[in-house]
């Protein structure tokens, strides 16, 4: 049995079955049968997601300390690294922890590109070769081809919305699930990389049916929550509390910078103390000036820096 | 002010990414190229098809030679790719009526060119397009008729491609067609069976059954023959619509069945050939063909040339069931089989090659490679 046999008959005949037979159990709603895939795949990804997220909530809590290592062995770069793999040890990191849970859902998003494009009839050579994956029952038979339209998609085709809903979840998520950065260089790279994935699967998102690229979005929209519950808003805190005070009053305070704007907005309600407390949490990686920096320039790291560098200008 | 002109400034320039994106999506499409079967039709000195590089082509039956290839081609429309031309899949086979060559492309447009030169009679609809369509073309009279991927049935005037009717049914629909005294008989993903005036296209009679139709229908002595996507062989009677019988098999009859000696021969893609009783579909024998079967078979003479998807060409003798080996093209073959004379034209998908091949003597006369 060569291994095309053995993806038919393992991964892409049940899948294409599973889909069917949950289409026809979910009023004939394609859309509804993916968001119902996407969560049955997370769950069973659980262990090895929460894993990852773990992951990245201790890779952040140790950033201070990365940055301590990396004054006190700048130059000696061997000694740096192993230092670095010492602390990775202690704290239970794994660097290669994050991809595997990637790599796993590679096989998936073939299976469902191949799925999709067969059960919607996206050409009829697909739909013809449907016929070699399904099984005798009859609920199968009659269900087929099933329906494309899903809210405003037709998920056979490529959805400029999607695309962007797609890219936006995907944004959303690397940046609750990036490090903090512990110096400048590192800031451009993770400021870099936010950027570059959402844009990658943006662009695959205009390539494929939409029905792929809803499957991105929910399993983004999943991950965003997954990650919530365990490393909380992550690098998009600054902005996560801009937003919940801007909906508990401290949009009339606009000064600037999102500590004023919690305490002003805070003090009266007493309700924002314990973001105020997580905000404050993060700044552990910022040395003093970049600290007093940020006081009046909005609060993270990267906006720090680069209040630094324009700061000649200004004056 | 400055953080304000600095987020102003990020938001115009993610803006326009975005812009560019979107006038580059237009263009990407979503990955999937359909590319066509299309069968051969011969008439007078021509053996005519549609290719999968969207070509039209007309060469000598005899020897192959290519008279002419018209490109048909379509115009995409819509951000950055206005005017952009590209080729466009053909899966109905071209027919040929009183000298004139009428097909239909993917591309949602139906074309009538002079059989002669090769030169544009007319094209439908003159500007824009339809939706895509996958049937072919059936001609009566002085009307054609086919349907596109939305469901709508048309009929169009042969003499300059003007609409006379179209009714709309529920679904796509990709199976051709076939006119039978006053009815159009269409069959759609809608699960129904549609008998249309074929003066007015108001429906006289519909079936349903409980999976979509996609193969051509083949209507003879008063029956209507058609496969489902249930896996059933359908029979039903061509005033009412009524079913006379129902032949239940393990897997898609995707291809037509040929009616040849009060039998149904009928290829499924479980690799079988099932000859059926055209009265009463009583199963008369099985044939295995090793390999499953899309491509509608064809009578020549005493013969059904059924031909397997990989390529294997066998003949079933209509009064003896006997199966014979033509040849093994081992190539990949979806579009139905055309005879002509005493030979048998087959248009392959893999390495896109028109075989002429002479079943009694098994041999084959000429092939045309389209490049």
């Amino acid at each position: 049995m060569d291994i095309g046999a053995i993806w038919d008959l393992i991964i892409l005949s049940p899948m294409i079955n599973g889909m069917v037979w949950l289409s026809h159990n979910l009023w004939g709603s394609f859309g509804l049968t993916v968001i119902v895939l996407t969560v049955v795949i997370r769950l069973a990804l659980w262990p090895l997601n929460r894993k990852q997220l773990t992951a990245t909530k201790k890779m952040q809590e140790i950033t201070v300390h990365m940055d301590a290592l990396k004054k006190k062995h700048g130059n000696d770069r061997q000694k740096l690294a192993e230092e670095q793999m010492k602390l990775y040890k202690e704290s239970g990191v794994s660097t290669t922890g994050c991809l595997v849970p990637m790599l796993i859902q590679f096989p998936i998003w073939i299976a469902l590109y191949q799925a999709i494009v067969r059960v919607l009839a996206v050409t009829p050579e697909d739909f013809m070769n449907l016929s070699n994956h399904l099984y005798s029952w009859p609920v199968v038979y009659e269900t087929l081809p099933l329906s494309n339209n899903f809210l405003w998609m037709d998920l056979s085709r490529s959805d400029f919305v999607l695309a962007l809903l797609v890219g936006l979840g995907m944004f959303v998520q690397q940046k609750m699930s990036t490090p903090k950065a512990i110096n400048q260089q590192q800031a451009a790279q993770s400021q870099m990389l936010s950027f570059m994935m959402p844009f990658m699967f943006f662009f695959f998102s205009l390539s494929f049916p939409s029905g792929l690229a809803f499957y991105w979005f929910v399993s983004a929209v999943v991950g965003i929550i997954m990650q919530y519950f365990i490393t909380g808003w992550g690098q998009l805190e600054p902005i996560a509390e801009k937003v919940i005070s801007y909906f508990r009053g401290g949009r009339q305070v606009r000064s600037g910078s999102i500590y004023k704007t919690e305490k002003k907005a805070a003090t009266p309600a007493g309700q924002l103390s314990d973001s105020s407390t997580k905000g404050k949490q993060m700044e552990g990686s910022i040395d003093e000036k970049g600290r007093d920096e940020r006081q009046d320039s909005g609060g993270s790291y990267k906006t720090g820096s680069k209040s630094t560098k324009r700061k000649p200008k200004r004056s | 002010m400055f953080k304000t002109n600095r987020i102003s400034k990020k938001l115009i320039l993610l803006l326009s990414l975005i812009g560019v994106l979107a006038v580059l999506s237009g263009c990407m499409g979503t990955g999937q190229k359909p590319l066509g079967w299309s069968g051969v039709v011969v008439s007078d000195n021509d053996a005519i098809f549609g290719s999968m590089t969207g070509k039209l082509i007309a060469l000598n039956k005899d020897a192959s030679t290519p008279r002419y290839q018209v490109p048909l081609e379509t115009t995409t429309s819509g951000g950055g790719c206005a005017g952009a031309v590209t080729t466009v899949g053909i899966y109905g086979t071209p027919v040929i009526s009183d000298g004139v060559i009428y097909i239909s492309t993917y591309g949602g447009k139906i074309y009538a060119y002079n059989q002669d030169q090769g030169d544009l009679k007319w094209v439908y609809p003159v500007t824009d397009a339809l939706p895509a369509i996958v049937s072919g073309i059936a001609p009566n009279g002085d009307k054609i008729f086919f349907a596109d991927t939305n469901g709508v049935v048309y009929a169009l005037s042969k003499a300059d491609g003007q609409k006379v009717w179209e009714y709309p049914t529920g679904a796509k629909i990709w199976a051709s067609p076939v006119v039978s005294g006053d009815l159009v008989i269409v069959p759609g993903f809608d699960k129904k069976v549609y008998a249309l005036d074929i003066n007015t296209g108001n429906p006289v009679w519909t079936f349903e059954a409980k999976s979509p139709f996609a193969s051509a229908p083949v209507v003879d002595n008063g029956t209507v023959y058609v496969g489902c996507f249930d896996r059933n062989m359908y029979a039903l009677d061509l005033t009412d619509g009524s079913q006379k019988w129902v032949f239940a098999s393990p897997n898609w009859f995707w291809a037509s069945p040929v009616i040849a000696d009060g039998k149904v021969f009928a290829p499924n893609l479980d690799g079988n050939t099932y000859i059926l009783d055209a009265l009463t579909g009583t199963q008369l024998k099985v044939i295995n063909m090793t390999d499953g079967v899309a491509s509608s078979p064809a009578l020549l003479g005493d013969n059904v040339i059924v031909a397997t998807k990989t390529g294997k060409i066998f003949s079933i003798n209509i009064y003896s069931l006997e199966m014979k080996a033509v040849t093994d093209l081992a190539l990949k073959v979806i579009a139905p089989v055309t005879v002509s004379g005493e030979v048998v034209y087959i248009h392959t998908q893999e390495k896109e090659t028109v075989y002429a091949i002479n079943p009694e003597s098994r041999t084959i006369i000429w092939t045309f490679v389209v490049s």
